[in-house]
């Protein structure tokens, strides 16, 4: 549980806020570059951490990361026309670099310096992985950019899926490093993916044989450069002196990589303190092409009545429950897909869930561990000091997640040696 | 602010050590501080005769413990 101060504490993501003042201090992964596909095209409005920016691709393919709106008057700059180096307001006609200069405001006499003078709010922004990654926090406390592992896959071997979500970010990381879950509400996909039912998504296996029978693992948690990665040690199938383990990394502050390897990320990001984008990627391992009906079928985002990967049909529009299928045996929770699974219990919470009522087992240490590490990084934040994740530098290429059966004596960390332990 | 995630956070490693070592354990001794915020936030509950519990674990206030510190027994 927490006290109610301190759920507010966590969940609130404003700039004036404690949590909200760390995850300022990371790269965010804000927005999918599959939205700016090339010079000059419309520009995106992006909602992040309770602010509004826009984002968009000049003529010469730079990316621009600026306040949304136009600082003469106040529109939006999502309305802009992009052309000439630079996004134009259709107000007043104001025109602004991917740097935020002011390059014309043709309100003004031509003598005025007023541009010269001001310039308006303009964010550090990357692309890589298949997103445009944005830093909103001071400019002296930038970090190093991390390299991870699916940042050099070519674009057509990812698969991204972003479902927005109508409750708190906090709610929805919990949930996916939380591993007592996934064996309950999860029960028709696993099963499915077991007996190699439904079409190939061509993204190699969600799970592999998940060769344990061992209902009750033991969980360990072990803090590392990145955040934490823990594992859920079972004994395997295969004889009493080896253990089934299944490790997954937590990389402050949005990051989980989900096992059994390293190719299947979930990446939560708030848009404010009630909208979430929960951003699915899935890296492509094989030649096989990706099935892009099968792998949504398999997230439970291929009814266009709730999902679609356009960017005004990406909010959830959360799917009423097969009661019959649950009634006749056919289906555990009533709902197709690992995903939507997932959302709709997270939003099902609420759009700040109350800490206060809920009665946190051991089994949730993957949360506990999380809600420390952001308290803890609040608290370093204010006073002055880097974030956990920021405070060291970290080899981010190496973090791994893993799965597998090794002799009980082997220690579990053996099979994710890139991830170092603090 | 006394952090109720922080003490949770330290009583449950202390419950998987107690499970390593094969001992059993039945209740969480917590500060004043902490053993008041715990109460409070779960007064709904306490009015409805339900007891304060936390990971499961019984807790008790201990005015011998300070700041976020608990003790499992």
């Amino acid at each position: 549980m927490l006290t109610s101060e301190e759920t507010e504490y966590l969940c609130r993501v404003g700039p004036d806020t404690p949590i909200g003042r760390v995850l300022r201090r990371y790269w965010i992964p804000a927005f999918q570059l599959a939205d700016l596909p090339r010079p000059d095209c419309p520009p995106i409005a992006v909602p992040l951490l309770g602010e509004r920016f826009v984002a968009f691709r000049d003529t010469e393919g730079r990316l621009g990361f600026l306040d949304e709106l136009c600082c003469h008057r106040g529109a939006s700059l999502a309305l802009g026309r992009v052309e000439d180096c630079g996004l134009r307001c259709i107000y007043h006609g104001w025109k602004y670099g991917v740097d935020g200069t002011i390059q014309e405001t043709p309100n003004m006499p031509e003598s005025s310096r007023f541009k010269e003078r001001v310039k308006h709010p303009a964010y550090p922004v990357r692309e890589a992985g298949g997103l445009g990654w944005v830093y909103l926090g001071p400019p002296d406390r930038l970090p190093s950019f991390p390299e991870y592992h699916w940042f050099g896959v070519p674009q057509s071997q990812l698969l991204i899926t972003e479902m927005i979500l109508d409750c708190n970010w906090v709610q929805v990381q919990e949930g996916s490093i939380d591993s007592s879950h996934v064996g309950i509400l999860h029960t028709d996909s696993i099963a499915e993916i077991r007996e190699g039912k439904g079409r190939r998504t061509g993204l190699g296996n969600l799970m592999d044989g998940f060769p344990s029978e061992d209902n009750s693992p033991r969980l360990e948690v072990e803090n590392t450069d990145f955040g934490f990665h823990y594992a859920a040690v079972r004994q395997a199938s295969d004889g009493e002196d080896r253990t089934y383990v299944r490790i997954t990394p937590f990389i402050m502050p949005f990051i989980t990589y989900i096992p059994p390897t390293s190719n299947n990320i979930v990446i939560v990001v708030p848009r404010d303190n009630w909208t979430t984008s929960s951003i699915g990627v899935r890296v492509n391992p094989t030649d096989e092409p990706i099935d892009l009906w099968a792998a949504w079928r398999a997230q439970g985002v291929d009814d266009p009545e709730v999902w679609g990967p356009e960017p005004e049909r990406r909010r959830v529009r959360l799917p009423a429950q097969d009661r019959p299928a649950m009634e006749e045996g056919r289906s555990f929770a009533g709902i197709q897909g690992i995903r939507m699974q997932d959302a709709v219990v997270q939003s099902s919470m609420g759009r700040i869930y109350d800490r206060r009522n809920e009665h946190l087992v051991p089994a949730d240490v993957g949360i506990i561990r999380m809600r420390r590490l952001l308290i803890e990084s609040a608290r370093r934040v204010d006073q002055g000091e880097d974030p956990i994740g920021l405070d060291r530098p970290v080899d981010a290429a190496k973090i791994e997640a893993a799965s597998g059966t090794i002799p009980a004596d082997v220690p579990w960390q053996s099979l994710v040696p890139g991830n170092r332990a603090v | 602010m006394q952090s109720l995630g922080v003490v949770i956070d330290e009583a449950c490693a202390a419950v998987f050590a107690a499970r390593d070592a094969q001992r059993r354990v039945t209740t969480l001794r917590v500060s004043p501080a902490i053993y008041e915020a715990i109460v409070q936030g779960k007064a709904r509950e306490l009015e409805r005769g339900n007891p304060v519990m936390v990971l499961g674990l019984d807790v008790v206030n201990d005015a011998s413990l300070s700041g976020e510190v608990a003790a499992l027994e």
